[in-house]
């Protein structure tokens, strides 16, 4: 994976995001972006899971409190689960996460879930660029710097 | 909220109040069978608290408050400790109010109680007392009580409970309608078979119609719904964003007392108390580093929402949490907030029926499509 966009911005703001990517689809489709040399950020810390429906909240939110910028969670498009249904039940429990992250006014933009397919490198690398750019924007997570969490 | 019997019910007479009318119920069923023992809120010995009790002695119900001035131990928490190992068979009649009835029904999806041979009866529920005010001044707590009672004005009354819209709700296989009904009478509900049947051993008939009752649980309801908007709406403000939440969570002091009451939390090992959170010295620092300071013991924003992640679909906003708080934190309110909005997202509500499926357990193969791209 190259570094073309872990550059610094004008504020000295490095955004660091971790991704969650399901062994079957997501983090081989991650593999064959790099293996195609795909320009993929290295602002991104991937996170091997055996399926999407690992990520529970309370690791979505670990990874915020610890200071991600943004938190990406990856896996197979619905109905292609190595496992079947997992999938739709992390999406049920990240639409959970992201209920709480709404109500309470933490910045549910900070946490993303998308669908990458083994073959879909470019995809991968499109929604990297894509979130990290977003979470750019964004400037960096507040949890970072609190002291009092 | 559930019609009960095609809209019928039991006027019964309560010349001594609501209490004794219960209590002579109870003192009835057991009489005729239709319960073995009892589970009924009573004031201890001192004087200065409730607690459920299982009341095998029917002479003992003379000192039973089915309507109790405070909420100590959530119900669903006495029930689950009742059963936990099998009920053999054991016919009981629990007392309690709507909002512990609900946890019991969430416990049971959860695989925590047994209700077969358990018969719940609630009642419409004029509120509870703040635990720690009733602890400071047990007089002045009854004196408060009874007139909230008496009055059904709840302004004395937890904020939890001044914002319940589920207050009057026929959670139990009986419930029993106080508001709207005729003074000197109350309104037994039955609900479902176990209702039916125990109706059926009091050797009573349902023959009354509930809808005044309903009318008036109807508009109580909205008025407390307009509260509750107003509440949720004061509390967005206050503790929307990361600055606004730690302010309100600022008192806590880590005791997770607000885990270990709640109903819902059952776990034998809370994650949150677990080595797994743990880290070592080193971590800290490093997390340190970033800001200059770091407050110890750490993780206390994980702890509340990771709590809320496993359990804020099934929370019955019952209180118990924020009762237990020794520091004032509103942590009831602040969950039933985000309760009220994730309930709502997934139109699910906790207690409505043992066969709905929790949330997280079950999906539909097109949905919330918003969350994912
Ligand atoms: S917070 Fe989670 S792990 Fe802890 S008791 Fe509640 S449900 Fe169990
Ligand atoms: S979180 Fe608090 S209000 Fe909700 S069910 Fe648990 S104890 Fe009751
Ligand atoms: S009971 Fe209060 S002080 Fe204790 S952990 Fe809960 S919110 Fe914090
Ligand atoms: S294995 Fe990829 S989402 Fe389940």
């Amino acid at each position: 994976m190259t570094s073309s966009d872990a550059k610094a911005d004008s504020q000295g703001f490095r955004p660091r995001v971790v991704g969650f990517l399901c062994n079957w689809c997501s983090y081989a489709g991650a593999d064959l972006a790099g293996t195609s040399r795909l320009d993929v950020p290295a602002a991104i810390s991937p996170i091997r899971v055996m399926c999407s429906s690992r990520v529970d909240p309370v690791l979505i939110m670990t990874a915020l409190m610890r200071g991600a910028d943004g938190v990406l969670v990856t896996g197979c498009h619905p109905g292609d689960c190595h496992y079947d249904k997992g999938n739709y039940f992390a999406r049920r429990r990240f639409a959970l996460t992201d209920q709480i992250l709404t109500s309470l006014g933490l910045e549910p933009e900070r946490v993303r879930l998308s669908w990458v397919s083994a073959s879909e490198g470019p995809r991968y690398a499109e929604v990297v660029n894509e979130f990290i750019e977003e979470i750019r924007e964004l400037g960096p997570n507040p949890m970072r710097t609190n002291r009092s969490l | 909220m559930k019609e009960g019997y095609k809209g019928l019910g039991v006027l019964m007479d309560a010349p001594d109040g609501p209490n004794a009318a219960i209590r002579e119920m109870l003192r009835k069923g057991h009489e005729r069978g239709a319960c073995d023992a009892i589970l009924v809120p009573m004031k201890v010995p001192s004087g200065d608290s409730y607690m459920h009790v299982l009341v095998d002695d029917v002479e003992m119900l003379d000192r039973a408050a089915p309507i109790s001035p405070v909420l100590t131990v959530q119900g669903a928490r006495a029930v689950t400790s009742l059963t936990r190992r099998g009920d053999e068979g054991v016919c009981i009649a629990a007392v309690m109010r709507p909002c512990e009835a609900e946890a019991v029904i969430e416990l049971r999806k959860l695989f925590q109680v047994d209700l077969e041979h358990i018969t719940i009866i609630t009642m419409d529920s004029p509120g509870t007392v703040p635990l720690q005010d009733f602890a400071r001044d047990p007089e002045e707590g009854e004196r408060v009580f009874a007139e909230a009672l008496a009055t059904w004005d709840d302004s004395a009354m937890r904020p939890i409970c001044q914002t319940c819209e589920k207050s009057n709700s026929a959670v139990g296989d009986l419930h029993l309608g106080l508001r709207g009904v005729q003074t000197g009478k109350v309104l037994l509900i039955p609900q479902g078979e176990k209702g039916l049947e125990a109706i059926a051993k009091l050797g009573l008939t349902p023959d009354h119609p509930i809808d005044e009752w309903k009318q008036a649980s109807d508009k109580a309801m909205a008025r407390k719904r307009g509260t509750r908007k107003a509440n949720h709406e004061d509390l967005r403000k206050r503790a929307s964003g990361l600055s606004g939440l730690l302010d309100l969570l600022g008192a806590c002091i880590n005791c997770h007392n607000c885990m270990r009451v709640c109903p819902i939390c059952y776990c034998k090992q809370c994650k949150f108390d677990s080595p797994e959170l743990r880290n070592t010295s080193s971590d800290y620092l490093d997390r340190a580093d970033r800001s200059g300071s770091l407050r110890m013991p750490s993780d206390m924003l994980l702890f509340h929402m990771g709590r809320m992640s496993h359990m804020v679909l099934s929370c019955v906003s019952c209180g118990a949490c924020e009762d237990a708080c020794p520091t004032g934190v509103p942590v009831a309110q602040l969950f039933s907030l985000v309760a009220h909005d994730a309930q709502e997202r997934f139109e699910y509500m906790p207690g409505r029926s043992s066969e709905e499926k929790r949330p997280l357990v079950t999906f539909e193969f097109e949905e919330f499509s918003e969350v994912e791209d």
